[in-house]
């Protein structure tokens, strides 16, 4: 065996146990699940699954909040924590400060977090106190449509310090020169940043979005915790029809809705990719 | 070198590690009936049944195990987790499926149960189940879209005794049971009268089974429209009134024949008579009844013919006798509990439970009850034509509860207790 078949050798057995893990718990359960999807009992119904799904009101419905919320949420925490970045990056000195502070809402546990929440949003909580005082009527947030707003406000919250960090660490790497340059060519603030910073950090942001599509699939812990298995139907996300029919045992409309759910996520990610490669200007 | 016994422990490691997600966390003992439920969860009657069951059973292959769980997480998460696997318990309660919080209803529809028909067919046994010896009309509920999923081996009539002069004072009661409407009358009047009656000690719960009964978990269907709003408004006024227990007009728990005869005796007594009339419901032509004792057979078990030998047990007429306390001689208030409770589905069971309801005295052993109130209450159990599974079931626990009580403590408004209550109840009967 020559040295670098060796090589080989040693790397894919130091690889092997994270190989099996994600074949034994990720890709051959997603076969099953696919294989599921496309079976009533014992019965093989091919699509038929897929397309009860789509004519199911409360699965629309579902979709319909996911979208909703995916839509918004990500690309506001994305600007938030970009505008945020890029104010921090011109206090050098305050910096190590805010990067701790920042990541205390990522490492606080939700069920301490969820008695926060429900004293703030509460109909005699923080915020309408606030609100009754400047004239403004109680608004419902546990059961009314801005039960969507409360959740990409937590949301938000809950992730805007960590994909700060993320965007300062993309920011420091952007050479200096370029921006003494861009100044040289008459370019101004919005210039730099538009032209410079945005294009110069393009594998970053990318980053930062994957995360945050992850992360805004955790968000349903806070949905769980704060309205149980029926929340309101403004923010009956995939997760709750996906839970709940878990607890159904309908394994085929709970396969088949995964695997739609996948879906999302992979053509997401896919246009995202296509994206950085044509922008991308980092290399 | 050392990179390969490395990489080669870390792969051992992996291996043995996915090992331990083999069996060893099974509980129970697999050649045993298995049946779960939440640590002292079975309600004494029920309970008995398999008690009474493993004492008879002689092969031990045969008994039932039952695997208590500390909290209802815990059940609820092994119970769907196993039933998804192809496993789960061999015999699944009721109670169980409410203590998990698992809707009995979607299980249905899951295809997860049973039909005990096709078992009763196989039996080759000499004792075969003959289903006429039982009370047909209460075997029929457990019959859902052309197959038995369940036999319930008891059942408590959804009714209430009150003295008729009583009554009439507030409303005109000439039907089989209470309305909605019937109880906010009462309730108006005894406010008016400023007196020291209440109408029940259960009157609290009353827009509990108001919205309960607007709902049909079979044919999934609901109706919180038209006179569903003013109704609510007026029942939730009920909030409270149950708390102060003065003279109760409606005495609503009727576990026994022997209480129900005990309440008509306490009327009696005054020379009143006594009235037996269904619980408040919106068909006041309907009597209802919820039924005790329901298990389901998991379709997964190998088991199927040994827990028919238990439904056999437990449906006997000694059974049905022991847990309905067919066989007591005297009728004591406070201990009548532990001698035996349910009306039993058995029909010799049933009738010499009733011949000898009839034959004691109440009151503390100094009165017989009148041959009227016999008949009352021969004739209207003879009526009961609806056999309902028990209120607390899952879309309670994950739809009606929270919501019910935000708005009784009036944390919501009519308006959008109604509009919340439409839209989880259309989501959870869609999804």
């Amino acid at each position: 065996m020559t040295r670098k078949r060796k090589d080989y050798l040693t790397a894919f057995l130091f690889v092997l146990p994270s190989l099996i893990g994600i074949a034994i718990f990720y890709v051959v359960p997603y076969i099953i699940c696919i294989i599921k999807s496309l079976y009533i009992g014992q019965e093989f119904v091919g699509l038929i699954n897929y397309i009860q799904l789509f004519s199911n009101n409360t699965f629309i419905l579902a979709l319909k909040n996911t979208v909703i919320f995916t839509v918004v949420a990500i690309p506001l925490l994305m600007i938030i924590s970009f505008l945020i970045a890029l104010f921090l990056n011109s206090f050098k000195k305050i910096l190590s400060f805010f990067r701790s502070a920042f990541l205390i809402p990522v490492v606080v546990p939700v069920a301490s977090l969820i008695c926060v929440w429900q004293v703030v949003f509460d109909d005699y909580g923080a915020i309408n106190g606030l609100l009754n005082t400047l004239g403004i009527d109680t608004v419902e947030f546990f059961s009314s449509e801005f039960s969507m707003g409360m959740i990409i406000f937590i949301y938000v919250w809950k992730y805007c310090g960590f994909c700060v960090i993320l965007f300062t660490a993309g920011l420091a790497n952007v050479p200096k020169s370029l921006y003494e340059g861009a100044k040289l060519d008459g370019a101004n603030s919005f210039q730099l940043v538009t032209k410079v910073t945005i294009p110069m950090i393009t594998p970053t942001t990318f980053f930062v979005f994957l995360i945050e599509i992850i992360y805004s699939f955790k968000i349903f812990r806070e949905v769980f915790a704060l309205f149980g298995n029926y929340p309101n139907e403004h923010i009956y996300f995939l997760q709750n029809f996906i839970n709940n029919n878990y607890y159904n045992l309908n394994y085929p409309r709970l396969s088949s809705a995964s695997i739609i759910l996948s879906v999302f996520i992979i053509i997401i990610l896919l246009v995202f990719f296509i994206f950085e490669r044509k922008h991308s200007f980092s290399e | 070198m050392i990179k390969k016994v490395i990489s080669l422990i870390l792969c051992l490691l992996a291996l043995t590690g996915f090992s331990a997600c083999s069996d060893s966390t099974a509980v129970g003992t697999k050649n045993k009936i298995t049946t779960y439920t939440l640590k002292n969860w079975y309600s004494i009657s029920e309970g008995n049944s398999i008690w009474n069951y493993n004492k008879h059973c002689k092969d031990s292959d045969k008994m039932i195990e039952i695997v208590e769980f500390e909290t209802e997480e815990e059940l609820k998460n092994k119970l769907s987790t196993e039933l998804m696997s192809g496993k789960g318990p061999d015999l699944i309660s009721a109670d169980c499926l409410s203590a998990a919080g698992i809707s009995y209803e979607k299980l249905i529809d899951q295809g997860c149960f049973v039909d005990i028909n096709e078992v009763i067919k196989a039996d080759t046994s000499q004792d075969q189940l003959n289903l006429s010896d039982y009370n047909e009309k209460a075997l029929q509920s457990g019959v859902i879209n052309g197959k038995r999923y369940f036999i319930p081996f008891y059942f408590m009539p959804n009714f209430c005794v009150a003295s008729q002069q009583e009554l009439e004072k507030y409303i005109n009661a000439d039907t089989k049971s209470l309305s909605y409407n019937d109880i906010i009358k009462i309730n108006d009047k005894i406010n008016e009268e400023k007196s020291d009656k209440v109408i029940s000690s259960n009157a609290d719960g009353y827009i509990w089974s108001y919205v309960y009964d607007n709902v049909d978990f079979i044919n999934k269907t609901y109706n919180f429209d038209g006179e569903f709003s003013s109704t609510a408004e007026k029942l939730k006024e009920l909030k409270g009134t149950g708390d102060k227990i003065k003279e109760e007009l409606l005495q609503e728990f009727v576990i026994s024949p022997y209480q129900i005869y005990e309440y008509c005796a306490e009327i009696e007594k005054y020379g009143e008579t006594a009235r037996i009339i269904g619980k408040p419901s919106i068909d006041t032509d309907v009597l209802s009844a919820q039924m005790c004792g329901i298990y389901f057979i998991n379709k997964n078990s190998a088991k199927k013919q040994d827990i028919l030998e238990f439904i056999k047990y437990a449906l006997s007429e000694k059974e049905q006798n022991d847990v309905a306390g067919t066989d007591i001689e005297k009728y004591d208030n406070t201990t009548s509990y532990y001698d035996g409770s349910y009306f039993p589905v058995n029909k010799k069971s049933y009738k010499s439970l009733m011949n000898n309801a009839k034959k004691l005295k109440y009151l503390d052993d100094t009165i017989k009850i009148s041959n009227e109130s016999v008949e009352q209450l021969e004739n209207i159990l003879a009526q009961i034509s609806d056999f309902q599974f028990s209120q607390s079931t899952n879309y309670m626990t994950e739809v009606g509860s929270e919501l019910i009580s935000d708005y009784v403590d009036g944390k919501i408004s009519i308006s959008m207790f109604v509009e919340d209550l439409k839209t989880k109840t259309k989501i959870y009967m869609e999804e």
